[in-house]
């Protein structure tokens, strides 16, 4: 957390088709974002996290404020000295054909040679860096079209590396991936930011992700606004849920869950602990029926019984007791 | 059914198809007459007959367009008179036709030469007119403009419901959407189909100038004034015959590479035949024109002694202008190309594919004239200019 | 969802660029030979060399014919096929749509309504319409043709400083394509038979039609067009992945857009009114190339889809021509003809291994 990379004062973003029509998406924002950083942004679908990306990056124009890199106002720099400094991974699938993975990242190379592309040692080691460092190496003569998603994700990674950014900001990066493939792939920003110092700005719908692997998170609710801080301080101060929150779904601060309300929950009294008793209650819960440790004699009630490996669940209920092999069996017949 | 069945089936049935095409190119035959029929001798023609029946005549158009399979038949029947019983797929027609109108240039110096100019009351379109008279009537409106012709965009039914003539005569090409002739048979007009284009013997085309009389009852006079034209185009070829130096000549001019040499068979090769030239292309088979490679043309024509039919070229310049290499024939550089554009007004009009159909004679002099100036001291080219 | 890599059988080398490069010249150089000999005249290949090295010929219309005739149209045939494809690769890049063709932008439509015009239009006599061409000498034609083409091509770049996304750009210039066409073939419509046969060979395409005096116009602006794209590569290459990384590659995206489209306008403009609509090469070189060469790269690309092109249009040519018998194919016949269930061929015979090579 060292050196301010990157800093948005009384941004305000949008869209400006024409003179007179004017679409205003967020505004009044203070963003920073500091070298060896690994921030998320965070927010509802069309929230505009794209547009704010965009607009840091430089790829449409701010409608107000200023942002600046490494100190300087982001439009004095040239095309090729902010390709220099900032380089992006877009969101969706590239349609590349007969080019090999070296040749695509090698392109990452474009804002450091000359008009004529004309390669230095110094270009080829970078390329060589990024490969590496997102362990593809192996794959580096082969060509992007016969890649798995995963791996074209990491190639694209790699190119947006081989630029030698200052910053890297990625926009949905893991849209299309499976969950291993998620997984790695916040993991691997995750260490290019603690472990080779590189600022790192990505925007996901991963949330449970961001919030296991960011630094900070830039909350974007609405309203328009953004809440930076880090995972855990947005949790407890409740604007996590605050901006997630929809008519029915409620964010459980304890269980980390967003969980739907349900006013007609049919009430049960469950005594049970440990891993049987939280996993019983949370296939309760997915049932739709709201979990006491305590109730009438009229609930239907339930006992775990753990015997080192085989569990067994005693209902009972309506005076009768039964006992069951299986939580499938307990919802079978207590939905019965 | 098996693949290989299937494909032979469909192998027999495009066969069989491509056969009736080719067979639908020959002219069908004349249909023996059931009444007893008087013929008018037509000589040199080969698509139309006119036979004389009890009460009427009988013109038969044997080939109205390249690969008809049926003949077109027209009763002319005097007015007042009723139609034949046995007319079947006859169109009949009220003679003498007191109005007329004409979708060819090539039809007013047929009617000119029977007296009966005045009965024009319509014209397809008049830019391309060259008759002074067609052209003032025109321009003064005396004379309809109906359109569906060869340049005049598609015909005006309702402009010729109106008129109501007695005849409209146009050609045809066979296919619907070009013909302005299916329209106007639908709407209950007479129409009759010229195929004059067809025929190569440049005597047979002008023979057709007794087609068109037939309609007013004068083909009589028609014939007489054919009789003549005759006798002078034989006694010019005549001069010609048993020349022993001959001079050669080619025709028309290179399209970006390609040169369509006309066939030997064609109406431009019989007639510098008849002239007594030798043309370069005379063994090209048929009457069409044979897409030729520039290159090959310029081997078999570099040393011909003369160069006609040079297409839109006024004088040599521009000619030379449209391609440099022309300057290698001998012909141009020795200035003999000549041009049948001498007769042309400004809007595009050519004399020459006018009335030249109707006085082959003149065109053949002229050509005479050209090549074998001797020949005719004092004769003065009609058609034809040097090209300077 | 896609298998994992390591699953499909592994990565084939890359194959050496240089030898197959020259594999393309040494072709290039056969064709040009083989363009030079044959035709419907018979000349042997030593007379033909003893032509071209000075020597008096056997026969005198031999020397015209091989210099005259033949050596033109070879040439022509170079700068036509190189033209095109350097012009179609560009279209396909620019618009990542591997069925661009040179004149996907109404470029053709223009130059074939400016040949309409001045051919068709004339309701005057001959004179007056040689008299308008023949003051511009057999550029006349070429004239026209060019004119149709830039008018087209002014309204395109026109529009296309400002607008977005390439998609709108292609659209707009297909709709121009569209106009223009609706206009020529109005003027057909009222045409006389004798001039629409006139229009129509031009519209078949011809590499014969180019004389001498003709190729001291038409090299040059095809060699300009040609060194315009030396600068080109690298935003070419940035372009593969899209107009958006291109420029946060740091590529000034406007910029190339209008030299691409100068350039593949000038190119394929100046082919089209020298020689008519050329089809078909514009569009098959460049996959031909990127098969073969097995590589997206325009270092290498546009260097190897001008000798190819120019190799290809030779041989198309000298089929075109039927040496032996005097007739003659229009070139578009041949290059559709031959041409598509090649490239065909082509890419069965690559699918046949693991790699698709679409754009």
């Amino acid at each position: 957390m060292t050196r301010l990379v990157l800093s948005a004062c009384d941004l305000q973003i949008g869209f400006q088709p024409s003179r007179v029509s004017r679409k205003v998406v967020a505004s009044g924002l203070n963003l920073d974002l500091h070298g060896g950083e690994f921030v998320c942004l965070a927010g509802p679908n069309g929230v505009g996290k794209s547009t704010l990306l965009r607009t840091l990056t430089r790829l449409q124009p701010a409608l107000g404020g200023e942002v600046r890199l490494s100190g300087r106002p982001l439009r004095e720099y040239s095309s090729k000295e902010l390709a220099g400094l900032v380089s992006v991974v877009l969101t969706g699938q590239v349609e590349v054909n007969a080019m090999r993975v070296r040749e695509l990242v090698g392109l990452g190379r474009f804002p450091h040679t000359g008009i004529f592309d004309s390669r230095s040692q110094e270009d080829e080691r970078a390329v060589e860096n990024a490969l590496a460092l997102t362990d593809v190496s192996q794959l580096a003569d082969r060509f992007v079209q016969e890649l798995s998603d995963g791996e074209r994700q990491r190639v694209m990674i790699a190119r947006a590396l081989a630029q030698e950014p200052l910053l890297l900001v990625l926009d949905e990066p893991t849209a299309f991936l499976d969950l291993p493939g998620r997984i790695s792939i916040m993991h691997l920003l995750r260490d290019l930011a603690r472990g080779r110092g590189q600022a790192v700005l990505t925007s996901t719908h991963d949330l449970d992700l961001a919030m296991r692997s960011a630094d900070r998170i830039w909350l974007m609710n609405r309203g328009g606004s953004i809440a930076q801080g880090s995972p855990e301080d947005l949790v407890l101060s409740g604007q996590f849920g605050h901006t997630f929150s929809q008519a029915n779904l409620r964010y459980n601060m304890s269980t980390g869950q967003f969980e739907e309300e349900h006013a007609g929950a049919r009430p049960v009294v469950l005594r049970a602990e440990g891993l049987a008793g939280a996993w019983t209650a949370h296939a309760l819960r997915r049932a739709g029926f709201e979990v006491l440790v305590e109730g009438a004699e009229y609930l239907p009630l339930i006992e775990v019984e753990g015997q080192g490996g085989a569990n067994c669940w005693r209902l009972t209920w309506q005076g009768v007791s039964r006992e069951l092999s299986s939580i499938y069996a307990l919802l079978s017949a207590l939905l019965e | 059914m098996k693949k290989t069945t299937r494909i032979l089936l469909l192998l027999l049935v495009l066969v069989l198809t491509a056969c009736s095409a080719i067979s639908a190119g020959e002219a069908p035959a004349k249909e023996s007459g059931q009444t007893e029929l008087r013929v008018f001798p037509i000589r040199f023609a080969q698509h139309f007959t006119l036979e004389y029946a009890d009460g009427y005549k009988k013109l038969t158009v044997t080939q109205p367009w390249a690969g008809a399979t049926e003949a077109l038949t027209y009763l002319l029947v005097p007015r007042g008179l009723p139609a034949p019983a046995d007319a079947g797929n006859a169109l009949v027609i009220e003679t003498p036709v007191r109005t007329f109108v004409s979708m060819s240039t090539t039809y007013y110096p047929f009617l000119e030469k029977i007296g009966k100019l005045d009965a024009l009351v319509g014209v397809d379109d008049a830019t391309y007119a060259y008759n002074p008279q067609v052209r003032a009537r025109a321009a003064d409106g005396s004379l309809a403009l109906v359109g569906g012709g060869a340049g005049g965009g598609s015909v005006n039914v309702e402009k010729l419901l109106e008129l109501n003539p007695d005849l409209i005569m146009t050609s045809a090409s066979g296919s619907p959407d070009l013909d302005a002739h299916p329209k106007l048979l639908e709407a209950g007009l007479p129409v009759v189909i010229n195929a004059d284009y067809l025929e190569q013997s440049p005597l047979g085309r002008a023979e057709w100038g007794i087609f068109i009389a037939a309609f007013f009852d004068l083909e009589e006079a028609a014939s007489q004034d054919f009789d003549a034209l005759v006798q002078r185009y034989e006694a010019a070829k005549k001069l010609t015959q048993g020349l022993e130096d001959k001079v050669s000549v080619f025709t028309n001019t290179d399209y970006q590479g390609t040169w369509y040499v006309p066939g030997g068979e064609s109406y431009a090769a019989l007639l510098l035949k008849d002239a007594g030239a030798d043309y370069i292309f005379a063994d090209q088979p048929g009457y069409g024109a044979a897409p030729l490679a520039f290159e090959a043309v310029f081997d078999a024509a570099k040393d011909a002694d003369y160069w006609l039919n040079v297409g839109f070229a006024a004088d040599l310049d521009s000619l030379l202008a449209m391609d440099a290499r022309y300057a290698e024939f001998k012909a141009f550089a020795q200035g003999s190309v000549y041009n049948y554009n001498a007769r042309v007004t400004e809007t595009g009009g050519s004399d020459y594919f006018e009335s030249g159909v109707a006085n082959p004679d003149v065109i053949l002099k002229d050509l005479i004239r050209i090549f074998y100036p001797d020949l005719l001291p004092g004769y003065e080219l009609y058609y034809y200019q040097q090209l300077s | 969802m896609r298998p994992r890599s390591d699953l499909t059988p592994a990565a084939s080398k890359p194959l050496h660029k240089g030898w197959i490069i020259a594999l393309f010249v040494l072709i290039l150089l056969a064709a040009f030979v083989l363009s030079l000999s044959l035709g419907s005249v018979s000349i042997p290949m030593r007379q033909v060399f003893g032509i071209l090295s000075g020597k008096p010929a056997f026969k005198e219309s031999w020397k015209t014919i091989v210099l005259d005739f033949r050596l033109t149209k070879a040439l022509t045939a170079v700068l036509t096929g190189a033209a095109l494809s350097v012009a179609g690769l560009q279209m396909q890049t620019l618009f990542r749509n591997p069925l661009a063709d040179p004149f996907i932008l109404g470029i053709n439509s223009g130059a074939s309504l400016g040949v309409a015009l001045a051919v068709l239009a004339i309701g005057t006599t001959g004179s007056i319409l040689l008299a308008g061409i023949s003051t511009a000498g057999d550029l006349g034609l070429a004239l026209a043709a060019s004119i149709g083409a830039g008018l087209v091509l002014g309204l395109i770049l026109l529009v296309g400083r400002r607008v977005k996304s390439p998609i709108t750009l292609l659209i707009l210039g297909l709709m121009f394509g569209y106009a223009a066409s609706a206009l020529t073939s109005l003027l057909i419509y009222f045409s006389l038979p004798e001039r629409i046969q006139a229009y129509t060979v031009w519209s078949y395409g011809s590499f014969s039609g180019v004389t001498w005096s003709q190729l001291r116009v038409m090299a040059p602006v095809i060699l300009a067009g040609l060194v315009l794209t030396v600068f080109l590569p690298k935003p070419l290459n940035a372009l593969l992945l899209g107009e958006e990384y291109a420029r946060s590659m740091g590529v000034n995206t406007r910029l190339t857009r209008v030299l691409i489209l100068l350039s593949a306008s000038i190119l394929a403009g100046t082919v089209t009114a020298f020689c008519g609509p050329i089809g078909f090469i514009g569009v098959a070189v460049p996959h031909l190339c990127r098969n073969l060469l097995r590589s997206a790269d325009h270092k290498l690309l546009l260097p190897a889809v001008g000798i190819l092109g120019a190799a290809l249009a030779l041989l198309a040519d000298a089929i075109a021509q039927l040496p032996g018998s005097q007739y003659v194919l229009p070139i578009n016949v041949v290059t559709s003809l031959f041409g598509a269930p090649f490239v065909v061929w082509v890419i069965i015979q690559q699918r046949k291994g693991r790699t698709s090579f679409s754009v």
